[in-house]
């Protein structure tokens, strides 16, 4: 469904200095799959999701959708476009305008590309909401007077008002209380399985993101460090920085808590503008090598079906 | 427990005055802390764990909070009858509190130098050359590199992480017997979490200080805390060790919360266990029992009445009427360790 | 044992009666209004200037005088039962003139503030949105007008365009807009991050359709506030204007004039000045309380 090949976007900033926020990244992204993308702050991966999406222009690169090379669109195809991919914004307080009533909202797009009539259209409101476990009664209220879970029902049901094939998930769940998450998830899941839709789905989350995805990538610092399976991921991380990471994240269960081993990671994570030659994970990495300060390791298949970006293998 | 009990909040109740009526809040909540212990308060958004904790510290705006009932025991002392004045000689000094988000909780346009040495000054009787060297022996022992050159700093050429150090240097330097971490690490990256968890738990030992963990993420918990505490609409629902609230639970509300989490060694793209349906709002106290519209458990009389606390173990507490001697038999949906 | 068995009765989950949203359902105005309404001070304000703009509609016609008839026989009257408010030295009614002028005061005011504003959406509004070469220029021109002193501008204006009361309110948009242009660009740049516009360009809106439904309605609030602001300001200028003599002309009345020639039998008849005087601070205060009451109601970060 979606082909990247070595998209990059960079940002200039004052004094000459570049940020590089994704750099040179490819993968793709099968129909009806979920592709889970992981990484802290500042690796890049809400500007990869903003990128693919459009909102940002990329700095060089390709992008092929549903067979489409859309790298380049002017405003006509780019209103087209949109009609087939969607968002799902993190802060369910930020994303929906406080103005608009949840009928508004929901119906915005469909007024925008001039589908169906007026009482359509709201007949159509009134199953989204329905569909994302909310009342008819819902439609005319304000943003403000629901809880954080409930709005971002809203911003699901936006998303899902005009059709789209592919959804880019921007941490969706990471403002939501751990109850509220998993209600969340299922009904993405749930929407997935019905309208056999394709996500893209960027968290900080490893375990929630494992959960609801089938392929899973890890970035740091604009690149993708490791690509696979989801399970395989959690089984067999081969990249330093995927074993760091896993054994950073508590564990909700006494007895395993205490039985694994902790890779405690030393620093903090670096800044991504003028990044230094060579792997950008070599300052933190307790495998670092000489020629990891020399040249960038690219993305390889290692197994099948199990890419990493690392001069180990 | 033969250590000594530090901070005893009894049967607190407090309330907010708003335009649409009155918010039971906090609604007869007993919590202990004993020396050296880090006991967690875990719930969602809304459930009061934050705002108990505000209430130890007289930091809640009154009105429109209102103190309705119940006492907060710390040396002796019933901390809600004490006056600003007195307050504000065991703020910082003797209980501190860091907050969740490191960027607001610093003045941006101090240098962090002296705002760790601020503290210093007020609340103890030493000169300033001894609170600045106090000062860059806390920013070492948080572990910022470079502790002296450091002090002439600004907030703003921190990292989050060293940010949330800072902050813990600020509520650490006088040596307070507690530290209340109002989910200290929510905004942090998980390796950096991780780092500043592993940090909290070599100050306490070292500083010999007790600390109260407010989170809402039940690993944070397990790395962290010897008891743990559950609220949920403002009540306690159940209080125990780690292992009695992760392998023994005897509320519903626990159980969901533990089943609701995905774990790294479950198949994915299963559905998640849920609670369905939301936390109710205060406004109109509930009847019974807060919990039972959500509860697949839920009897007649939780509906009807408020449950009691009822033992469940050496200080394992829970309110719910299932332990009630009279109750049916239930098959709890929970793990005796491992796997589920 | 019949009522131990009732009471222990499984029954499950209720989410309905869960879910009972408790709070009545408040739209931004509704409660925007209650909160004003709470505000005492703000309210008196409102009631004064709601009876203000009435008696300047209907305050003439009350009595029997007009606001020109000059009578000679009754100059300089002191306020009786006939005159209400006494008569200037033509032997005008005074209460007549007042309301009159009150006229003329208030529709400079309002309508100057209104071009003000729509000047000042328009520019501020591209400026912040568009951004680049376009705000740089403009900013650098507003800058470079703004420089200029209030009165020496006006006074140019008014060379052109003439004197009178259109011709103020020319001048007062010309030099007003400044402020709103500033303000509205100020919002837009705010605004235009927000996720919520994000979405919306992501739904394929257009940039009209983003500037008209999203950041306008989001900005209502700050400019309803500005505008209130504005009106006295502008009241002021006026009043200003008249008592140095280039303001409102004869025939046409406004309180600035009325000021100016009250000052000049200010020793002998000291009434004729100390009404429209005391006209022109009461309406001006009565804004200022209100906007300022509006701003707090309508700032939703002040909501309890």
């Amino acid at each position: 469904m979606l082909e990247i090949n070595n998209l990059s976007k960079y940002f200039k900033l004052k004094q000459g200095k570049i940020l590089k926020a994704v750099d040179d990244v490819s993968f793709y992204i099968r129909k009806g799959e979920t592709l889970g993308l992981v990484g802290e702050s500042g690796c890049g991966k809400s500007t990869l999701g903003r990128t693919v999406i459009k909102i940002y222009n990329q700095t060089s690169g390709q992008i092929i959708f549903d067979g489409q090379d859309i790298s380049n669109l002017n405003k006509k195809e780019y209103k087209e476009y949109t009609k087939k991919t969607q968002m799902i914004f993190q802060d369910p307080y930020a994303s929906l305008d406080g103005r608009m009533t949840t009928g508004e909202i929901i119906t915005e797009g469909m007024v925008i590309h001039n589908m169906y009539n007026q009482k359509e259209r709201l007949e159509r409101a009134y199953d989204i909401l329905k569909l994302v476990g909310m009342n008819k009664e819902h439609v005319n209220r304000f943003p403000h007077e629901f809880s954080g879970g409930q709005r971002q029902r809203i911003g699901i049901a936006r998303a899902l008002a005009i059709d789209p094939k592919f959804i880019v998930c921007d941490e969706p769940i990471s403002a939501l209380d751990v109850s509220v998450q998993a209600q969340v998830v299922n009904l993405l899941m749930k929407l997935q399985n019905e309208f056999n839709l394709t996500y893209l789905f960027i968290a900080h989350d490893l375990s929630m993101v494992k959960h609801i995805s089938d392929r899973v990538a890890v970035m740091y610092l604009g690149s993708i460090a490791e690509l696979t399976e989801s399970n395989e991921l959690y089984k067999n991380p081969l990249h330093p920085y995927t074993q760091s990471l896993l054994s950073a994240i508590p564990i909700a269960d006494p007895k395993i808590a205490a039985e694994r081993q902790r890779i405690m990671l030393e620093g903090e994570v670096p800044s991504p503008i003028n990044t230094p030659p060579g792997c950008k994970f070599q300052n933190r990495c307790r495998f670092v090598k000489s020629i990891c300060k020399e040249e960038s390791p690219k993305l390889v298949e290692i197994e099948k079906e199990h890419f990493v970006a690392c001069h180990l293998y | 427990m033969n250590n000594e009990k530090i901070l005893s909040i009894e049967n607190l109740n407090v309330s907010f005055n708003t335009y649409a009526g009155e918010i039971n809040a906090i609604r007869d909540v007993s919590i202990d802390l004993y020396k050296g212990e880090v006991v967690a308060i875990v719930g969602e958004s809304g459930c009061g764990k934050s705002v108990t904790f505000q209430s130890t510290m007289q930091l809640l705006p009154v009105p429109p909070a209102i103190y309705k009932s119940g006492k907060i025991i710390y040396d002796g002392k019933n901390l809600l009858e004490l006056s600003n004045k007195e307050m504000e000689k065991i703020r910082g000094s003797q209980i501190s509190m860091i907050l969740q988000d490191p960027m607001t909780s610093l003045d941006p346009t101090m240098q962090i130098g002296k705002q760790i040495m601020e503290g210093l000054l007020r609340h103890e009787n030493v000169s300033k050359q001894y609170a600045y060297n106090k000062a860059v022996e806390m920013l070492e022992l948080v572990g910022i590199p470079n502790a002296s050159n450091r002090m002439k700093q600004y907030p703003h050429e921190f990292s989050g992480g060293m940010r949330q150090r800072v902050c813990i240097a600020i509520a650490l330097v006088c040596n307070p017997k507690i530290l209340i971490a109002d989910e200290p690490t929510t905004a942090l990256d998980v390796t950096i979490q991780a780092q500043i968890l592993d940090l909290l738990k070599e100050l306490k030992d070292k500083l010999d200080a007790s600390i109260v963990l407010i989170t809402h993420d039940l690993g944070v918990v397990v790395d962290m805390a010897s008891k743990v505490v559950v609220m949920y609409a403002g009540k306690v629902v159940e209080k125990g060790s780690i292992n009695d609230i992760f392998y023994d639970s005897w509320h519903p509300y626990t159980w969901g919360l533990l089943k609701s989490m995905p774990k790294l060694t479950e198949k994915n793209k299963t559905p998640l266990s849920t609670i369905d349906g939301t936390p109710p709002d205060l406004y109109v106290a509930p009847k019974g029992c807060a919990f039972a519209p959500r509860c697949e458990y839920a009897m007649r009389i939780c509906y009807d009445e408020q449950p009691g606390f009822y033992d469940c173990g050496q200080e394992h507490v829970t309110s719910c009427w299932l332990k009630d001697p009279e109750a049916p038999h239930v098959n709890r949906p929970i793990s005796k360790g491992g796997e589920i | 044992m019949e009522n131990t068995l009732n009471k222990f009765e499984h029954i499950g989950k209720d989410i309905e009666q869960g879910e009972n949203v408790s709070r009545p359902s408040v739209g931004y105005w509704s409660d925007a209004w209650r909160r004003l309404k709470q505000n005492k001070l703000a309210m008196i304000g409102l009631v004064i200037i709601i009876i203000y703009v009435i008696m300047a509609i209907f305050g003439e016609s009350m009595v029997s005088f007009n606001f020109r008839s000059n009578d000679y026989e009754n100059m300089n009257i002191s306020p009786n039962s006939v005159h209400w408010f006494g008569t200037d030295a033509l032997g005008r009614d005074l209460w007549a003139r007042v309301w009159a002028g009150a006229r003329i005061s208030l529709m400079i005011g309002l309508v100057s503030a209104v071009m003000q504003m729509t000047l000042g959406v328009l520019v501020g509004g591209v400026a912040g949105y568009f951004g680049g070469m376009f705000d740089l220029i403009v900013m650098r021109v507003t800058e470079i007008l703004d420089s200029i002193p209030f009165l020496v501008f006006v006074i140019l204006i008014m060379m052109v365009v003439g004197s009178g009361v259109i011709p103020i309110i020319i001048a007062f948009a010309l030099t007003g807009w400044i402020a709103m242009a500033r303000l509205v660009r100020g919002q837009v740049l705010q605004l235009k991050e927000q996720e919520f516009m994000l979405a919306a360009k992501s739904m394929g809106a257009s940039s009209f359709r983003l500037i008209a439904k999203h950041l306008i309605p989001n900005m209502a609030g700050v400019l309803i506030v500005t505008l209130t602001m504005k009106i006295p300001q502008a009241i002021f200028a006026e009043a200003f204007l008249s008592y140095i003599g280039i303001g409102v002309m004869p025939p046409q009345t406004s309180w600035g004039q009325l000021a100016n020639l009250g000052a000049q039998n200010m020793q002998v008849f000291p009434y004729q000045l100390l009404i429209p005087a005391f006209f022109i601070s009461t309406m001006m205060l009565s804004l200022q309380i209100f906007g300022d009451g509006l701003r707090d109601a309508l700032d939703p970060k002040l909501r309890k």
